[in-house]
């Protein structure tokens, strides 16, 4: 005998969560106002990755919030120019982290070694290659600086 | 049948006493002066800047505040002839750049931290948080050569783009179309420096807006926004305020970022893309290092102005934060 769950078949429903026609939508709204911005950064005097980021958070912008506003009024109008703003801002943190981070890296991989957190400087020489010598000495006067403030 | 004498016997009376006992005073000790010592400490810090000061503002009064000169001229044995000291580029240079760095920073932090606590997925929150705070971590050193290898180029050509378009405004003027080492730029690596510290700040006051008003906001139909606007924002105005004095503070007493940065000279400069500027802190490390003994005490006096003026801004934000006193809707 098997038994049968009435429910099984029953999807739960999520009606806040934006379908695949949503999201199809507010991904070709993205691509279309990349496109544009490109146009106008061809177009105009705006010039340069400023001038494509400009154009492009304005296009965006415009073509969101007008979408929601002739859809479903002012106050979601607002809501996505809000949407919009918040997420700009938070790109515009991410950047000075990121650039920082791809610099750090790419400019000093060339000195990482196995020795450099064990050996010290004291056989160096000015014009010594990256990988000779190591910070051992700043490292342990760190840990010893840092030991003896917790301590404390 | 016998008569039971009963006795009652009354015990003595309960001592209800306050007088705490002696591990309770011991331990009391050990925190007062805990909390005491760091009040102490300041204390001391500004009795020796301003020992150490004493001379300078004796000789120089009310000039080493308003004068912008920084002059010291010896005799072939090396006394002493004449000085002239004034700080007043200095502060207005410091006050000028840490004002633009927290103008920029906060409506960045304020959408930083209301996209992370109200509209970022979770995946993508935590690894978020994550990051900003490993920034807030990040050593004064590496922004200031971050800034001065990568930031400078770019920088200077948004202040060439900011001068020619809103160059007849006073401060976008630039005459000597020098744009690099600005007070401008020294403002842009101040604001990537505070913006961390004032986005978790803002974060976590947003985090304790409380649920029952943000999901009555939803309840009766709210979009996000209007939420925000109803429930988060009038709930954390305060936080917000004190996140961004703290990073006021924190931009007036940055020392190394700025050095690197800023082309330090004794002018009084309103212009901000121009590549002249004053910064107290910049200044003692600047001098520091050359500096004769009777420098080094000029040098002490600006580091009080410098400990004043950071009091002074505490202050105001701890006023400015009680007058907001309200507490939402």
């Amino acid at each position: 005998m098997t038994t049968t769950n009435a429910f099984q078949d029953i999807k739960p429903q999520r009606p806040w969560q934006a379908s695949t026609k949503d999201k199809l939508i507010s991904s070709a709204i993205f691509l279309t106002s990349v496109a544009l911005a490109y146009g106008v950064v061809l177009a105009t005097g705006l010039s340069g990755k400023l001038g494509m980021f400009t154009s492009f958070v304005f296009i965006f912008i415009v073509i969101t919030a007008g979408r929601s506003y002739l859809q479903f009024g002012s106050a979601l109008a607002k809501d996505s120019l809000v949407k919009i703003l918040v997420a700009v801002g938070t790109f515009l943190t991410l950047i000075p982290i990121a650039s920082i981070l791809f610099e750090v890296f790419s400019k000093g991989y060339k000195g990482l070694y196995p020795g450099l957190f064990l050996r010290d400087m004291s056989l160096n020489s000015p014009n010594d290659p990256a990988n000779v010598g190591g910070l051992g000495h700043a490292i342990l006067g760190t840990l010893i600086l840092v030991a003896i403030a917790l301590d404390d | 049948m016998s008569t039971t004498e009963t006795t009652y016997v009354i015990p003595e009376k309960r001592v209800v006493t306050t007088k705490p006992r002696f591990s309770d005073k011991v331990f009391r000790g050990v925190v007062t002066g805990g909390g005491l010592s760091s009040l102490v400490i300041l204390g001391l810090i500004f009795g020796f800047l301003l020992y150490q000061g004493f001379d300078i503002f004796k000789s120089q009064g009310l000039a080493f505040i308003t004068s912008s000169r920084w002059d010291i001229t010896y005799d072939e044995a090396g006394n002493v002839l004449s000085t002239e000291f004034g700080l007043a580029a200095m502060l207005i240079g410091t006050i000028l750049c840490a004002s633009i760095a927290v103008l920029i920073a906060v409506p960045i932090s304020v959408g930083t931290s209301l996209y992370l606590s109200f509209y970022a997925p979770e995946w993508l929150k935590k690894p978020m948080v994550t990051i900003i705070d490993l920034m807030a971590a990040f050593p004064s050193i590496l922004f200031g050569i971050w800034a001065y290898f990568i930031l400078m180029p770019s920088g200077a050509y948004w202040a060439k783009l900011l001068n020619h378009y809103l160059g007849f405004l006073p401060f976008f003027k630039n005459e000597l179309r020098y744009f690099e080492s600005s007070p401008f730029i020294a403002s842009l690596i101040l604001a990537v420096m505070i913006i961390p510290i004032i986005t978790s700040i803002s974060r976590e006051v947003f985090a304790q807006a409380p649920l029952d008003r943000i999901q009555a906001a939803y309840a009766l139909g709210a979009t996000r926004w209007a939420m925000i606007r109803a429930v988060v924002i009038p709930h954390g105005r305060n936080g917000v305020i004190g996140g961004a004095m703290l990073g006021l503070g924190r931009a007036m007493g940055e020392t190394v970022a700025v050095y690197t940065v800023l082309n330090i000279v004794f002018t009084i400069n309103w212009q901000i893309l121009f590549g002249t500027g004053g910064n107290v802190a910049s200044l003692i490390l600047l001098k520091f290092g050359e500096a004769s003994a009777y420098e080094i005490k000029g040098l002490m006096a600006a580091g009080l102005v410098l400990f004043v003026l950071t009091l002074i801004v505490n202050f105001a934000s701890d006023l400015l934060v009680r007058s907001f006193g309200s507490k939402g809707k």
